[in-house]
C-alpha cells in the first residue's frame, strides 16, 4: 500500500466532491450573468495581454513529421560538417595550410606584418650558392639592373611607366609584406605548392613563395596571368660561392656606428662589429635594455607586430622610419640605400628616437 | 505561415474558453471573493488574477473536467483571496485562524502511511468520498487544495501561511480523520 494509491483514492473522490459541489453551483447559477461593463472590459485586456504574452513564450508546435524530417536534416548536416572536417584535416596539403596561416596572419596584422614562410633545412650557404634566374620575360620587359649578392636583385622596366622586380633571398627565412597598400590578399597555386599574391592599390601585383632554399619576391605592373607564368619559369642553378659577385656598394658601405647618446645608466653588455654591420647592446639595472643593430641591406629583420599597441611611421635621420610600440618593448627601424637600422629597448618612444638620431659612424 | 495561422486558431479557441469560464461563473467567484475579502474593489482585482493565472496554465485547467470546472473556479478565487488577504497582511481569522491556532500542536508526519491511511484503501471511493463531506471545512479546502488545484505543499503553505511541515500533518490529519468518520458513521466494521 503505498503514498500513490492513496493520493489517487484521495484524487478521485475531491474530482467527485468537485463535481458535485459544481452541480450546486451551476443550479444556483443565475439565467443572466450580470457582468459590469467595466468589470467585462478590464477582463478582456487583461485576457489579449495574457494570451498574447503565453503565446510568444509557449514552444511552437511543429508537424511531427516535419519534427522528424528536421531532426533527420539536422543529423545529416552534422555528419556532413564532420566529413568536412576530416577532409580538410587529411586531404589538405601542408602547402595549403601554411597559405592559409599566412593569409589569417597577414588579416590580423592591418598596418605591416612580417611573416615567415620558412621552408629552408636551416642549412647556411656553403661551399655551393643557388642563383635564381628569370627564365621567361613577357614582351616589351626589360632587364634593367642585377645585383647579386646574398641573393638576386633584378629590376626590370616596361615601356615608360611599366616595371618589374624580382628578388630572390637565400636561406632567407622572412619576407616582410606592406598590406597597407594591398587591396586584395589571396594565395594561389605555384610551382606544385602555394604563393600569395598581393593586388595593391594601383593594380600592381606582388607574388610571394618560397622553397625550401630560398625565399622569392616577384612584383610590378604585370597581368596576373604574366606573374604566374614568369614565376613559373624561374631558373635555379647552383654556382660555386666564390662566383658569386660581391655587390660593389657594399663593399663602400661603413655599417659600423655607435650612439653619441644613451640614457643615463646604461652601460655596455655587447658589441660587436664585424663584416654582418653592428650589435651593441646596453643594459640598466635588471630590466631596461637596449640594443642597436645596423647590417646591409640584404639582412632580413623580424619584428612583433602582433604585442604591438601602436605602430606609427615617423622620420629619422631624414629617412621614413617604422615605430613599434608594445607594452614594455619599443622598436624602431629605418633603412638607407646601404644599411638596414634598428634601434630597440626597454625605453619609451621619445628615448628610442633620440637615440636613432645619435647615432654616427665610426672606424671601430 | 501554417503555424502562424494555427497559433491564431489555437489563440482564439483559449480566448473563448477563457471568457466563456468567466461569464458562466462570474456570479459565484463575485460570491465567494465577497465573502472572505472586506474590500469591494479587491473583488475585482481577486477574478483578474484567478484568469490571469489561467491563461498562464492553460495547459492545467484544461485537464480539469468539464464537470468539476465551477467549483474548480470558485477554489482558485478562494486560494487568490487567502494570497490577498495574506498580502495585505489582514487575515480573515475566521478563515485561517483555526489552522494557525493548531499549528504548534501537530507533529511531522511519520514517513509511510499510518495505520487509518492504510484502512482507508481498502475502502471504496464512494464511502470515502461520503466521509469526506463531513470533514470541517478547513481540512476540506487543504485536501482540494491538494487533489483539486494541485498545488504543492510548499504552495499550500504559501497560500495558509504556515510551514510546509504543518502542511503534511494537516494532510495526514485530514485523511486520519475521514477514516475515523467513516467508522463513526458505521461505513466500516470496527478492525483490531
Amino acid at each position: 500500500m503505498s503514498k500513490k494509491q492513496l493520493d489517487a483514492l484521495f484524487r478521485e473522490v475531491i474530482s467527485r466532491d468537485a463535481a458535485y459541489e459544481s452541480r450546486i453551483l451551476v443550479s444556483e447559477r443565475p439565467e443572466t450573468q450580470e457582468i459590469p461593463e467595466f468589470s467585462r472590459r478590464r477582463f478582456e485586456k487583461m485576457l489579449d495581454r495574457a494570451l498574447d504574452d503565453a503565446a510568444q513564450k509557449k514552444p511552437k508546435k511543429e508537424h511531427p513529421a516535419l519534427s522528424h524530417a528536421a531532426r533527420v536534416l539536422g543529423k545529416v548536416l552534422v555528419a556532413a560538417v564532420a566529413c568536412i572536417v576530416i577532409l580538410f584535416v587529411t586531404v589538405m596539403s601542408s602547402e595549403a595550410v601554411r597559405g592559409r596561416i599566412t593569409k589569417f596572419l597577414v588579416s590580423i596584422t592591418p598596418h605591416y606584418a612580417e611573416v615567415s614562410l620558412d621552408n629552408n633545412d636551416g642549412s647556411k650557404q656553403t661551399e655551393k650558392a643557388y642563383r635564381y634566374r628569370i627564365g621567361y620575360l613577357p614582351d616589351g620587359v626589360e632587364l634593367v639592373s642585377e645585383r647579386i649578392s646574398s641573393g638576386t636583385d633584378e629590376l626590370y622596366t616596361r615601356g615608360e611607366d611599366g616595371y618589374m622586380r624580382f628578388r630572390a633571398t637565400y636561406g632567407s627565412d622572412g619576407t616582410e609584406i606592406d598590406t597597407q597598400n594591398a587591396k586584395e590578399i589571396r594565395t594561389v597555386p605555384l610551382r606544385g605548392a602555394t604563393a600569395m599574391l598581393i593586388v595593391r592599390q594601383d593594380d600592381s601585383l606582388e607574388l610571394l613563395w618560397s622553397n625550401e632554399k630560398a625565399s622569392f619576391r616577384l612584383e610590378g605592373t604585370l597581368t596576373e596571368a604574366e606573374i604566374l607564368m614568369i614565376a613559373e619559369h624561374v631558373q635555379e642553378e647552383l654556382v660555386p660561392v666564390a662566383d658569386v659577385p660581391l655587390d660593389p656598394s657594399l663593399e663602400k658601405a661603413n655599417l659600423f656606428y655607435a650612439p653619441e647618446y644613451v640614457p643615463e645608466g646604461f652601460e655596455p653588455i655587447r658589441r660587436n662589429y664585424s663584416e654582418i654591420g653592428t650589435d651593441l647592446a646596453y643594459g640598466r639595472d635588471e630590466d631596461g635594455y637596449l640594443c642597436i643593430e645596423v647590417n646591409g641591406p640584404a639582412a632580413v629583420s623580424q619584428y612583433d607586430t602582433e604585442h604591438a599597441q601602436r605602430i606609427e611611421s615617423v622620420t629619422v635621420r631624414g629617412e621614413e622610419a617604422l615605430l613599434i610600440v608594445s607594452d614594455d618593448w619599443t622598436t624602431l627601424t629605418w633603412s638607407t640605400e646601404n644599411a638596414i637600422f634598428a634601434v630597440s629597448g626597454t625605453l619609451s618612444a621619445e628615448e628610442i628616437v633620440k637615440i636613432a638620431e645619435s647615432l654616427r659612424e665610426i672606424q671601430p | 505561415m501554417l503555424s502562424l495561422l494555427l497559433a491564431t486558431i489555437e489563440n482564439e479557441t483559449d480566448r473563448a474558453f477563457l471568457s466563456g469560464l468567466y461569464e458562466d461563473n462570474y456570479d459565484a467567484m463575485v460570491k465567494k471573493a465577497r465573502s472572505m475579502l472586506s474590500d469591494a474593489s479587491a473583488v475585482e482585482d481577486v477574478i483578474q488574477d484567478t484568469f490571469l493565472y489561467f491563461a498562464k496554465n492553460l495547459d492545467k485547467i484544461y485537464k480539469v473536467p468539464c464537470s468539476n470546472l465551477p467549483f474548480f473556479v470558485v477554489m482558485c478565487i478562494k486560494r487568490k483571496c487567502l494570497d490577498y488577504i495574506r498580502m495585505q497582511k489582514t487575515r480573515s481569522k475566521h478563515i485561517v485562524g483555526s489552522m494557525d491556532d493548531e499549528e504548534t500542536h501537530f507533529e511531522p508526519p511519520a514517513p509511510g502511511l499510518s495505520t487509518e491511511e492504510q484502512a482507508l484503501l481498502k475502502l471504496d471511493v464512494e464511502t470515502v468520498r461520503q466521509a469526506f463531506t463531513f470533514l470541517p471545512e478547513s481540512l476540506k479546502d487543504v485536501l482540494r487544495y491538494k487533489y483539486l488545484l494541485e498545488m504543492t505543499d510548499k504552495e499550500i503553505a504559501k497560500t495558509l501561511g504556515v510551514r510546509e511541515t504543518t502542511v503534511r500533518s494537516y494532510l495526514t490529519r485530514a485523511r486520519q480523520a475521514v477514516y475515523r468518520i467513516c467508522k463513526e458513521k458505521g461505513y466500516v466494521e470496527e478492525t483490531t
